[in-house]
């Protein structure tokens, strides 16, 4: 029998889920297991007990608190799905503002009767058995996670830098350029396709393991303002371990 | 024994290499040079200061797959590319070297190795250049064809086989110059008695630099990426997709990543960064030259021009030598 495999996406803008469509590999992810549940790919879901939870976007709303709890329940094994559900995403910048007066800047005069709860990663509402990070996924990850889930192996951990990506391809070093870039400190196996296009590391992945903050944030001071250092982390994984005590502007 | 070239006279003998081979030269890029793949002689740089990346990259690639599976069938991936470097300096050119020293009996580098030609060419010596103090500052039978700069001639020599068939064509010209031993001489910044240092490393081993440079190094890896001579590599299993189908790489590593030495049950017997940073000296300074003679290390200055955080192997080495 297929496992079975469900797809759920919060709030966030399915860019993960678009990028599990682009899978080379894709053809046979479809032939290997079957999607009782994936809004985004298909026009009949159902509730069932699933082998395989992915679970993409921020939790947001009361529902969306609740939903994630009924996944969990129902399911063997969670996959935290981009960096929304991994470490709040780009919405959780709202984290470190005032939230009325950010509500109100996105919503205007509606902004009351909308929702809005503070944010946290999914790691930290339900038990997540395997995260796949960044903004987006990059399918390769997809592909390894449910390769190694097909053979019965814990998937495993990238243990590089972003910066063992980029220089592989030869890249000129942002950080020599005195652009602020969080390659160093951030998990890699991404590709570095924003280094590789001439931008920094914005660390969309969050921070790979034991990385040196410390000797990151004084190279950091030289070469850039508190508020673009501040800045540089709160923007895709702000509420990722260590990363959330910059954007706390804690540095 | 050498002969001479007119600098016009270069673009048939890249013309005559890329007849039979791949050819990869040192390009310029916005504000840096990279080895690449040149089929237009106009693009190559024949006066640039270093390459992002050093040979081993053509050598030992990023990731390099040994073989492949396909149901039950595994297909072994011997390279077949006949490659061949126009315009390395003496530094990378002793790499190669001394990576032969290690990779001689490992087929897919072999492979590759064997197909090669070298082409070095004479360079100028930058301020991060200690070749001197590696040795490698020397032409060697690593390289099959050695191009001297003089005047706007250049003078040719052969060290091999595939040299001197390449130097008996008739744009080089008939006379030839005798030189003793072709090297290159420079003032170095930091002159270092690196076989000394060495010693020193196990000597010293609570040397207070290790300490510091822990606190100011990123653990990037770029050092150890942009070296000629770091070859560790890691190798991994991929499937794509269903279990019965997929490749295994050979992928580089790099011993400054708290992974590198960690084994099965967990433990890691380089856990800080302190010890994974001293491990890079010691493997190129003592326990290399205990096994191969030489240091693992070319003296190029990559590691220290390409360090974000502005750390200088020269002077940690030379803060051991006590100099």
């Amino acid at each position: 029998m297929k496992p079975k495999v469900a797809i759920f996406d919060l709030t966030d803008c399915e860019g993960c889920e678009v990028q599990i469509v682009n899978s080379k590999f894709i053809d046979r992810v479809l032939g290997g297991v079957e999607f009782v549940h994936f809004r985004l790919g298909q026009r009949v879901n159902r509730w069932e007990e699933f082998d395989v939870a992915f679970i993409e976007g921020a939790v947001i709303t009361s529902h969306e608190l609740e939903l994630v709890k009924k996944i969990r329940e129902h399911s063997k094994i969670v996959v935290a799905l981009g960096s929304c559900a991994c470490f709040g995403g780009i919405a959780a910048i709202s984290n470190f503002m005032d939230i009325k007066e950010a509500k109100r800047y996105v919503y205007g005069e509606n902004a009351d009767k909308i929702e809005t709860l503070y944010i946290k990663p999914l790691p930290e509402i339900i038990k997540v058995d395997f995260m796949i990070r960044g903004c987006p996924i990059v399918p390769e990850d997809f592909e390894r996670v449910v390769s190694d889930l097909f053979a019965g192996r814990i998937p495993r951990e990238h243990t590089r830098p972003v910066c063992m990506d980029c220089k592989s391809k030869g890249n000129p070093c942002q950080l020599l350029k005195n652009v602020p870039c969080a390659g160093p400190v951030t998990y890699g196996g991404c590709g570095a396709p924003c280094p590789s296009a001439g931008m920094p590391c914005d660390g969309c992945r969050g921070p790979l393991e034991e990385p040196q903050m410390s000797a990151e944030l004084e190279l950091l001071k030289k070469i850039a303002s508190k508020d673009d250092i501040v800045r540089l982390f709160r923007k895709y994984a702000p509420m990722a371990p260590l990363f959330k005590d910059v954007g706390g502007e804690k540095l | 024994m050498g002969k001479k070239i007119k600098k016009e006279n270069l673009k048939k003998l890249f013309e005559d290499i890329s007849k039979e081979y791949k050819v990869i030269a040192p390009v310029k890029r916005e504000d840096d040079y990279v080895l690449m793949e040149v089929k237009d002689f106009s693009q190559v740089a024949l006066d640039y200061p270093t390459t992002v990346l050093p040979p081993k990259k053509f050598l030992l690639p990023y990731k390099d797959t040994i073989f492949a599976f396909d149901g039950g069938e595994f297909k072994e991936t011997i390279p077949e590319e006949k490659i061949a470097f126009f315009g390395l300096h003496l530094c990378d050119v002793n790499a190669i070297g001394r990576l032969d020293l290690v990779f001689w009996n490992d087929p897919y580098y072999r492979a590759r190795r064997d197909k090669m030609l070298v082409v070095g060419i004479s360079c100028k010596p930058s301020e991060s250049c200690f070749c001197k103090s590696t040795g490698a500052n020397v032409l060697t039978n690593a390289c099959d064809l050695y191009l001297k700069a003089e005047g706007d001639s250049y003078v040719g020599f052969s060290m091999t086989e595939k040299g001197r068939k390449l130097l008996s064509q008739l744009y080089f010209g008939p006379e030839t110059v005798e030189e003793r031993e072709v090297r290159v001489e420079y003032e170095e910044k930091i002159p270092l008695d690196i076989y000394k240092i060495g010693k020193r490393i196990l000597e010293d081993y609570n040397n207070p630099i290790w300490e510091e440079t822990a606190k100011k190094c990123l653990a990037c890896t770029n050092c150890t990426l942009v070296c000629p001579l770091c070859y560790c590599y890691d190798v991994i299993d991929e499937t794509f997709v269903v279990p019965n189908e997929g490749q295994r790489v050979r992928c580089w590593d790099s011993c400054l990543l708290l992974s590198f030495a960690r084994v099965a049950g967990g433990h890691n017997f380089r856990k800080d960064l302190k010890a994974r940073y001293r491990n890079v000296y010691t493997h190129k300074f003592k326990t290399f030259v205990d096994e191969f003679g030489v240091p693992s290390c070319v003296g190029c200055g990559r590691c220290v021009t390409f360090c974000p955080a502005d750390i200088d192997l020269r002077e940690n080495l030379s803060k051991l030598g006590g100099v």
